[in-house]
């Protein structure tokens, strides 16, 4: 376990060497049961600065407890996360919805707009609570977000009234709409059809390569493959990780390999 | 039947999920029946036990009182002649000065000068009218004692083994200073038990009766009982006619049985008809819980109602599952309800078990709480029924495709509210947003705030109403600082003497003289009809006018409400006037009528001066100049006059109204803590139905970084603002609908038309405020996030 399988040359320019040794987000020794059942057995987790992990696993792994662990969005029984130089496990509640407005942004696999606002209202909606700049710049910001994600168009209408891939790049512009120090992202694509998922992606990618940091849990080979590295989870521990490089083709290939091995 | 167990699983997890409303639905039902079994027992049991004590006591069909003597040998000719005399008896009455009655004992130590009742001593009937211990045993008292009202024992709290202490003007050969009584005991009086009737009786033996009648002397007045037992009792109002055409002694007021029954039960009438209110608004608001409830859930289950349609379900079977599972509810809210109704019908009939003793219809009284709560219960299954054709709506398709059926029918936020606008703030936007967005989920809520307000409200008011000084101009009088009521056994030269001695008081800014004489009149049916007419200036201390105006010229008259409809009179009828034994008769035309709860309520008033020559009472009423005391002046003119009644409105109202004005009081404790808990309850319900239905938004809300405390002020705001809204509504209901309402109530007692007049600090400050405070602390009570309820959980629901 915590084997590191051979690191290729890679094309992509790695984010230790964008951004510096300096991690992003540090994890280490995370435990989390649910009630006798420990769903993770201590798992330790670098990501560096810009840097792309996709997290993959069979069903039950751990793949989304993990996430959510490490968002703050579940509390761990044992073990360490920090983000930005930030310990998240000593916080309380409030405390870490702060820290989650600050630092995270969220994608999810359902697109979790609400539903009576707007696409502009819900991007702005966190920026609006904290008053971070005036109304007019918040909706400038939400505004060219949009415009680089292609809906710049939608920014009235109604969540029920556009599609799902242009609601889940409404999610990322709102994920992003803060600067945020990292993305997390729960199967972003899980309910998009191919060519929305790779709308979606290429977006996250673009955020990514300007060095938006990315963790995404996916069971899409074609998504992992755009990552710089990727876990694999499996039984609550991390069983394998894949540093990516070559052209798309290969990484499809060497995240499908991978997964064979690990049995996903 | 496919699907039977999902479709119990179904229920009964809805049931579970919305325990709380479950519960509130229950205690709803409970308040209903055991209010409902309260008032029935109230209602039942009053008008019961008024009937039993008049029946025991022998109370008279006809009284007619009278100041002077009375001619026996022509009273007994004309009993003897008229089939309709059972019995009759003339029976003196010694009034004496409320100030020479002096109570001491432990702990007490008062006159009756306060009370504002004409005290007469009397001594125990032989044949009816008798006065009762509180075992209903007829009291023959013993030499040396006296027994006092029990409205005295319970006003001044007196015990037996007291000594009642009447002085006189002074010792004189034969005539002790003073004379000693042992209280020996308290009546039941079934005349006068009532703080309505405005003479009290204070039983001696006759031997005592002699003996206060000598210590007292001049100052004390004898008044005789003119008293008939019927044949046929419902042949009052002819006997009535008769005893006037027969031209017998009549100086004085005329009762009959009716108005005996009407002043006993009086209070308990009014206490009655606020609880049966407050039922009905009761029931009102565990309809709409349920159909709140059960509209919720529905929304909630909208995916499982639609498999198990899509399986093959019939919407006939789901509806009687959910059926049976609430009227369940309502049928142990029911019982609860029936089992806790004695405890609180056994509070409401403390006063009339003590005052009338025993109703003998305790077992009626259960059955028609019992027939209620069965009401109740079916009120709330035919509103489930009704409610559960929303079941019919939903389309297995839809609901399987989306998981609701409402994904298309979201309303656009407002532009002035948007977010991006950044008017309000975040939490504020969102927190007002929804009430446009949902407006008929809000709607629920904002009645209920708005009834309990209402419930809150009225009462008060009816309370700010009853006990304010205007409120004597309900009572067929004007507002005045002094009132001087002369009763015709006083000389009659006194209204005079006192009417020029007001005109040179320096003190005095203006004051009007009104006689009351007695005249007759043919109704609209042929029948004749008593009238006390009141004459004189009565434009400068005006009354109220339900409708039409004041007489002002000296062929109008204007009529009680009661007086109107007893000659089927209205505005712009003529009717003419007679005086009793010949004398001009007057032709009138009614221009106004208006409220009043003395002398009966009927009573009319004109400006013509009277041609009747029998003058039943004058009233002098008279405002001091600005600068004067007005207690200090109305002081003065009680201890020049001892033997007549002074008071000042105040004075006036609290005699008149005090009974009442307790119990509204009562009625506005109870309905402040029902109005209360109804808004807790609601917002408790309301706020846990709501987040339950909005977990998946609430968990998004938290995991984009919203602090608790932040969603919490969302939902706090709307239930703020809904609460505003309804007290606002609230409040215009009491004012408009509520004194609508306690006029209907009242008019029994000749009240029509009543303008509430609101305690401002009370109705728009205090209330509210403690309304708010209630509902504040409620809301962040029930929003406040449980221990294991986590963000990754709800999401993944």
């Amino acid at each position: 376990m915590d084997k590191l399988s051979t690191a290729e040359r890679t094309e992509q320019p790695g984010p230790a060497e964008r951004t510096g040794p300096a991690p992003a987000l540090v994890a280490t020794g995370i435990r989390k049961a649910y009630g006798d059942t420990e769903i993770l057995h201590g798992i330790d987790l670098t990501v560096a600065e810009g840097e792309f992990v996709a997290v993959m696993g069979p069903s039950g792994s751990g793949k989304s407890t993990l996430l959510h662990c490490l968002a703050g969005l579940d509390r761990v029984d044992a073990g360490s996360v920090r983000l930005a130089g930030i310990e998240l496990t000593g916080l309380s509640a409030d405390e870490l919805a702060d820290r989650r407005r600050e630092l995270m942004g969220f994608v999810f696999q359902q697109p979790t707009l609400l539903r009576d606002l707007t696409l502009l209202d819900n991007i702005v909606l966190t920026g609006a609570l904290d008053r971070i700049g005036t109304p007019a710049e918040r909706t400038a910001h939400a505004e060219a977000l949009m415009a680089r994600a292609g809906i710049a168009e939608l920014r009235d209408r109604m969540p029920g009234e556009v599609s799902g891939g242009q609601l889940q790049r409404a999610g990322v512009c709102r994920a992003l709409q803060r600067d945020p120090r990292i993305v997390y992202g729960d199967e972003p694509t899980g309910a998009l059809n191919s060519s929305a998922a790779r709308e979606v992606m290429d977006l996250l990618v673009e955020f990514n390569r300007d060095g938006t940091t990315l963790v995404v849990v996916t069971h899409d080979a074609a998504v992992a493959a755009r990552a710089h590295r990727v876990v694999f989870l499996r039984d609550g521990a991390v069983a394998e990780e894949l540093l990516l490089g070559g052209q798309p083709a290969e990484r499809v290939t060497d995240v499908v390999d991978a997964m064979r091995a690990v049995g996903v | 039947m496919p699907g039977a167990r999902e479709l119990r699983t179904l229920t009964r997890n809805a049931l579970r999920r919305s325990g709380v409303s479950a519960v509130i639905l229950v205690a709803f039902v409970a308040l209903a029946a055991m209010l409902a079994g309260a008032a029935a027992a109230l209602v039942v049991s009053a008008t019961g036990a008024t009937e039993a004590l008049m029946q025991r006591a022998r109370t008279p069909h006809y009284l007619q009182m009278h100041t002077g003597p009375v001619d026996r040998d022509r009273m007994a000719a004309f009993a003897e002649q008229n089939p309709l005399v059972a019995q009759w008896a003339v029976v003196p009455m010694l009034t004496v000065d409320g100030a020479a009655v002096r109570i001491s004992g432990p702990g007490v130590d008062t006159t009756l000068a306060d009370s504002l009742q004409d005290n007469s001593f009397v001594t125990q009937n032989a044949e009816f009218d008798f006065l009762l211990d509180t075992d209903d045993r007829v009291i023959q008292p013993a030499p040396g004692t006296v027994w006092l009202p029990l409205f005295y024992r319970e006003e001044l709290g007196l015990a037996t083994g007291n000594v009642v202490t009447v002085t006189g003007p002074g010792a004189t050969a034969g005539t002790p200073a003073q004379t000693r009584l042992v209280v020996a005991g308290f009546l039941r009086d079934s005349q006068m038990n009532s703080s309505y009737a405005s003479s009290k009786r204070l039983l001696v033996a006759p031997d005592d009766l002699a003996a206060v009648q000598r210590t007292v002397a001049e100052t004390g007045t004898i008044e005789q009982l003119i008293q008939f037992r019927l044949t046929d009792p419902a042949a009052v109002g002819t006997f009535e006619v008769q005893y006037r055409e027969a031209g017998l002694e009549a100086g004085g007021p005329t009762i009959t049985w009716s108005l005996f029954t009407l002043v006993n039960s009086l209070s308990e009438g009014i206490t009655a008809a606020i609880v049966i209110l407050v039922t009905v608004l009761l029931v009102a608001i565990a309809l709409l819980c349920v159909r709140f409830t059960l509209l919720t859930t529905i929304e909630q289950d909208q995916r499982q109602i639609g498999v198990l349609k899509a399986v093959g379900v019939r919407g006939r079977d789901l509806r009687r599952l959910y059926t049976g599972r609430y009227l369940a509810l309502a049928v142990a809210g029911a019982l609860l309800g029936v089992a806790l109704a004695p405890l609180l019908s056994r509070s409401l009939l403390a006063r009339v078990d003590l005052f009338m003793g025993p109703s003998g219809r305790g077992g009626w009284a259960l059955l028609v709480g019992w027939v209620l709560a069965a009401g109740i219960v079916a009120v709330v299954g035919l509103s489930v029924r009704r409610t559960l054709r929303a079941l019919d709506r939903v389309s297995p398709v839809e609901a399987l495709r989306s998981g609701t059926a409402a994904a298309g029918r979201v309303r656009r936020t407002p532009r002035w509210l948007s977010v991006s606008r950044g008017r309000l703030g975040a939490n504020l936007s969102l927190g007002l947003a929804d009430l446009g967005r949902r407006p008929g989920m809000y709607a629920v809520p904002l009645v209920i705030f708005t009834l309990a307000s209402f419930i809150l409200i009225v009462p008060q008011n009816l309370y700010s109403t009853v006990t304010a000084p205007g409120f004597i101009t309900h009572m067929g009088a004007g507002v005045s600082d002094l009132r001087i009521d002369i009763r015709q056994t006083a000389d009659p030269r006194r209204a005079g003497e006192l009417d020029a001695a007001l005109a040179g008081d320096p003190q005095v800014a203006r004051h009007s003289l009104l006689v009351t004489a007695d005249y007759a009149a043919t109704a609209a049916d042929g029948t004749d009809v008593r009238l006390k007419i009141e004459s004189g200036d009565l434009a400068m201390f005006p009354i109220r006018y339900a409708t039409g105006q004041q007489p002002s010229a000296p062929d109008q008259l204007a009529l009680s409400t009661m007086q109107a409809q007893q000659l089927g009179a209205r505005v712009g009828d003529p009717v003419v006037v007679r005086p009793p034994g010949g004398g001009q008769p007057l032709a009138l035309t009614v221009v106004g009528i208006y409220s009043d709860v003395t002398n009966g309520g009927r009573t009319a008033k004109m400006v013509a001066p009277h041609t009747s020559t029998q003058v039943m009472w004058s009233t002098l009423l008279a405002d001091v100049v600005p600068g004067a005391d007005p207690a200090a002046v109305v002081g003065a003119y009680a201890a020049a006059n001892p033997d007549l009644r002074v008071s000042s409105v105040d004075d006036y109202v609290q005699a008149t109204m005090g009974g009442t004005a307790q119990v509204l009081r009562d009625a506005s404790v109870i309905s402040l803590l029902v109005g209360l808990a109804i808004a807790a309850l609601i917002t408790a319900l309301f706020l846990r139905l709501l987040l339950t239905a909005d977990s998946a938004r609430v968990a998004t809300l938290r995991a984009l970084g919203f602090r608790d405390g932040q969603i919490r002020a969302q939902y706090a705001i709307r239930t703020v603002v809904l609460l505003l809204v309804g007290v606002v509504l609230g409040a215009v209901l009491a004012n408009t609908v509520g004194g609508l309402l306690a006029g209907l109530l009242l008019s029994g007692v000749g009240l029509t038309r009543l303008d509430l007049i609101a305690n401002p600090l009370l109705a728009w400050l205090a209330t509210p405020a403690v309304l708010l405070l209630t509902v504040a602390v409620t809301a962040y009570a029930s929003t406040r996030p449980g221990a294991d309820q986590s963000i990754t959980a709800t999401m993944k629901e």
